[in-house]
């Protein structure tokens, strides 16, 4: 009973907002266990903490339909929790569920691909492409940064999600996208640059 | 909208936006030289509100997710699995168990019923051997071969084998050797004595014989 209290005072503490970094992982770290324990609270408390940014990543990484983002973030977590006793903590966790949702979207990718009646979704399409990321936004302005994003190439706008909502550092994103952290940087200040750009079009 | 020159203060904008939710992921000293940045540098806060702005778009903009769907189709924790696992794996050993006792007990009435099979067999096959080897030792019971005795001195006839004359037999004593003869051949059998007289040969040798006297 005092661990599922734990549990709901831990998750409702946090905030709602992207989070990241040390006190993240602490939570995470101290949960996991938990979980692998067998109790069942603390993966409604991980799920929690991590679905709402597996989303946002979801959606930047141009998963376009809302049931299609929310199917992903299931698969991600199902196959993370089926692997979550193998969870060596040399990342974060949501660095580590990021990677598996990545390749998860990239195979899904690739079964379109083969579907000739699929629409295959090319780094390319990403000025026309329609993702998820197309919610209420408050002002004009974030508006107009949310269309310039949405222009932005599929590794671009990944990138950008990763160290600008999620702030997660250069190294972790290069870890998640398979590239080496001065790659990534460049992708950033390019997706900066390009962003820029379209507003001042 | 420009860039600023200075790209280490521009990597670190992003970092600026973690403290800003009370998240330190920069070192007091980085922290300061940005601020220190960020109060001469216009280009550097036009970038951060700008980074602020796509922040607030992507997170107000990002598709909810049902958490609830997502949970219930989560694997159950390892320890659990195992423990149900593991309450199978007893359950099925106690069934096991419990089918034992029977089982044992058939096993041992079925070895009991093999030892009284084989005792028994060995029991009829040694009274059968016994059985066998005492009617070898039956005493044999003596034939009686009763011999006509017939005078030496009489001369033989070919044709009979008693060697001796008929002219020389009167009928009462050839009665009694048909008798004899009769009572012969009602003894068990031996093997046919090739000295033995035909008994056909002697019938017409009598019956010729009567012939003649008559």
């Amino acid at each position: 009973m005092t661990n599922v209290r734990q549990v709901q005072i831990e998750s409702e503490a946090l905030p709602a907002r992207p989070m990241s970094h040390a006190a993240d992982d602490a939570t995470d770290r101290a949960l996991v266990p938990r979980w692998l324990a067998g109790e069942e609270r603390a993966a409604t408390a991980l799920v929690e903490r991590h679905a709402p940014a597996l989303a946002r990543f979801a959606a930047s990484i141009g998963v376009r339909e809302r049931s299609e983002v929310d199917e992903v973030v299931q698969d991600t977590f199902v196959r993370a929790f089926h692997s979550l006793a193998e969870f060596r903590g040399d990342s974060s966790l949501r660095t580590w569920l990021f990677t598996i949702q990545r390749r998860l979207v990239v195979d899904r990718r690739r079964a379109a691909r083969r579907r000739p009646d699929q629409d295959e979704v090319q780094e390319s399409d990403a000025a026309t492409e329609v993702t998820a990321l197309d919610g209420m936004v408050a002002t004009e302005t974030e508006a107009q940064v949310l269309a310039a994003v949405q222009r932005l190439s599929t590794l671009q706008r990944e990138v950008f999600t990763l160290r600008v909502t999620e702030g997660l550092s250069y190294k972790e994103i290069a870890g998640i996208v398979g590239t080496t952290e001065g790659a990534a940087r460049v992708h950033y200040h390019n997706a900066v640059r390009a962003i820029k750009g379209c507003l001042d079009a | 909208m420009r860039d600023c020159v200075n790209a280490e203060m521009r990597d670190l904008l992003p970092d600026v936006m973690a403290a800003d939710d009370g998240i330190s992921t920069l070192s007091e000293g980085d922290r300061a030289r940005v601020a220190a940045h960020l109060s001469v540098c216009a280009d550097c806060r036009a970038e951060l509100e700008l980074l602020r702005a796509a922040r607030r778009a992507t997170v107000a903009g990002a598709p909810a997710v049902d958490v609830a769907r997502i949970i219930q189709a989560l694997p159950a924790p390892p320890s659990v699995e195992r423990g149900t696992m593991g309450a199978m794996r007893s359950t099925r050993r106690a069934g096991q168990e419990r089918r034992a006792t029977p089982r044992t007990r058939r096993r041992s009435l079925w070895s009991a019923w093999r030892i009284a099979a084989v005792i028994s067999t060995v029991a009829v096959g040694g009274l059968s051997i016994a059985v066998l080897q005492d009617t070898t030792h039956v005493k044999e019971v003596p034939l009686v071969k009763r011999r006509v005795v017939v005078p030496a001195t009489a001369p033989a006839k070919p044709g009979l084998s008693v060697g001796t004359s008929m002219t020389d037999v009167d009928d009462a004593d050839l009665e009694a050797l048909l008798r004899d003869m009769d009572s012969l051949e009602a003894t068990p059998a031996e093997e046919p004595d090739a000295a033995a007289p035909s008994l056909h040969a002697l019938g017409r040798d009598v019956a010729a014989a009567r012939g003649a006297s008559t």
